[in-house]
């Protein structure tokens, strides 16, 4: 049996990579300048489809660090927000990656990926039509029921607006209401969305319900030169605008378990830890009552 | 008749496999046509980098042989050819060995398929489910006396391929500490073994007698009948010396 480890809404956490493995299981490991230690992650977040494997390396080590560490499963490959029926083969490998590891939280997108056969390996926003929004809730009530257990839903970001009759937060906010799933608030998909979409990233925020937000994601862009559009490429350092966007609805919604998201380029822990004390920052800026339990 | 949700992703995604040029727009999308556009090449950017980077990840031997330039242009030949049908990216490289062997601008090395099918079997081997292995006096215990008679259970990641080129020796000069150049590699056929022992994947050159021997044992059939087959097949073959490999390799999961 596993430890139940608490996870306040104060927490900070980082998604973690198989190059991080070794350091989040013995921090600073002959390195005193290692910069951080076992208390500096509040938790650890995994894409699901990483553990998909019978056994092996990657099981081994995140059993590990599942004995030490919360865990929070991400999975990036379900394709709810797609026009195709749920893959339940994928579903099923999904619920034993989760009844393996007993996660706190687990995830998955308003996004589609996979179209009739074929499959994309990119995240990308559906169309916001009253028609699709009913699909989605079908979805997501066959992933909660093949699950056994809640989910949440994360904000897609955007390049192109897609025809529909539905505001983005109006949609999640009635995914949350109608199927009982919570939602994922990806601050840097915002900001991203806003910047190339045109709308007030800020009034998003504040129309989201905060009652439905589990969690919050905090990542880097790029900005793509030719067009100027922003490019949500997980690929580098939070900026201070999503920073400010994130204070920003902490004071009104209060602190939430935040995720620390370096996909692309991943640097290594200690790095990572720096960007953790930045969210710190960022939450005690909006006046939060932060009190760091220990796990 | 209004426009389904089905047919706006059907033509979404006849654009990220580029079946619809850019200069026939679809008239779904809002905005002004030179947006649209850059946020198409954006959706068409990011499956095809995604993809490529599965690759690469996938096969990073062969990706350090033909460089980044060459890998990418393979990466979107393949795409085109073999769209991923499979929600799991590992499966992704699945076909990439036999496309490469009929990929035309890679026919001067033709040892890349090899070592890109080795790359699939590391990875396969990687993944494997898991088994405890058994110690040599424990095998021998148990084989009682008649050791002939003896069905082995090999670790559920062992793997075999046989190839006509130096493919394991190629792999080798291209890991982390090795600075092999290739001019050294004995141009000759391999017959390698891929396994995970303790969590640690391996991949050993045989010589073709062991090689036989163990791929009769990984099928069920007894010692016996392996050594054999390894005697039919590699006259130099000498069970001594396989027996001695044979425990050493730390493959061996249990007895039958």
């Amino acid at each position: 049996m596993r430890p139940l480890l608490p996870v306040p809404a104060q927490s900070v956490g980082v998604g973690l990579k198989p190059a991080h493995y070794r350091d989040a299981l013995s921090p600073g490991a002959g390195d005193d300048e290692a910069g951080f230690d076992a208390s500096t992650f509040s938790f650890f977040e995994v894409h699901a489809e990483n553990f998909m494997g019978e056994g092996g390396p990657a099981h081994a080590w995140l059993g590990a660090i599942r004995d030490k560490y919360p865990l929070s499963v991400h999975g990036v490959c379900l394709s709810i927000g797609g026009t195709t029926p749920i893959d339940q083969a994928h579903l099923a490998r999904l619920r034993r990656v989760v009844d393996r590891y007993e996660p706190f939280l687990v995830s998955e997108h308003l996004a589609w990926c996979a179209h009739e056969e074929f499959f994309y390996n990119d995240l990308i926003a559906p169309p916001m039509t009253k028609e699709h929004f009913a699909r989605v809730c079908e979805h997501i009530d066959q992933v909660q029921t093949g699950l056994g257990r809640k989910i949440l839903i994360e904000n897609p970001s955007q390049y192109l607006k897609l025809p529909g009759e539905m505001s983005e937060p109006e949609f999640l906010n009635g995914l949350a209401d109608t199927t009982g799933c919570g939602l994922l608030l990806d601050v840097n998909n915002v900001y991203v969305s806003a910047e190339n979409l045109g709308f007030d990233a800020m009034t998003y925020l504040d129309t989201i319900n905060p009652a439905h937000v589990g969690e919050i994601h905090l990542a880097g862009h790029a900005i793509d030169e030719a067009s100027g559009l922003r490019i949500d490429d997980h690929g580098s350092s939070v900026p201070e605008a999503v920073g400010a966007l994130y204070t920003g609805f902490l004071k009104k919604a209060g602190a939430r378990p935040t995720l620390v998201e370096w996909d692309t380029d991943t640097p290594p822990l200690a790095e990572l830890a720096l960007e953790v004390e930045k969210a710190r920052r960022w939450m005690k800026r909006a006046d939060v009552h932060v009190n760091l339990v220990e796990a | 008749m209004s426009r389904t949700d089905k047919d706006l992703l059907d033509r979404f995604t006849d654009i990220l496999r580029d079946k619809t040029p850019p200069s026939e727009l679809p008239d779904i999308f809002e905005g002004e046509a030179e947006q649209v556009h850059a946020a198409l090449a954006v959706y068409r950017n990011n499956v095809r980098s995604s993809l490529s980077r599965v690759l690469a990840d996938t096969f990073p031997v062969l990706f350090e042989l033909v460089g980044d330039a060459f890998f990418k242009f393979l990466a979107h030949e393949y795409y085109q050819a073999h769209p991923p049908v499979s929600r799991m990216v590992l499966r992704y490289g699945d076909h990439l060995p036999g496309f490469l062997a009929g990929f035309e601008p890679a026919a001067a090395y033709p040892y890349l398929p090899d070592v890109a099918r080795l790359e699939g079997l590391y990875l396969e081997a990687y993944h494997a489910g898991d088994a405890d292995l058994m110690a040599p006096d424990q095998i021998i215990a148990a084989a009682g006396d008649d050791i002939e008679e003896l069905v082995l259970k090999l670790h559920p990641s062992v793997r075999f391929m046989a190839s006509d080129y130096p493919a394991a020796s190629i792999w080798q000069a291209h890991q982390s500490g090795s600075r092999k150049a290739m001019s050294e590699i004995a141009q000759t056929s391999e017959h390698v073994l891929v396994a995970r022992s303790h969590n640690h994947v391996t991949i050993r050159v045989l010589t073709h007698g062991s090689f036989i021997a163990l791929k009769a044992l990984s099928t069920g059939q007894t010692l016996g009948k392996a050594v054999l087959a390894a005697n039919e097949g590699d006259k130099s073959f000498n069970p001594q010396d396989f027996f001695q490999i044979l425990f050493q390799l730390q493959i061996i999961a249990g007895v039958q």
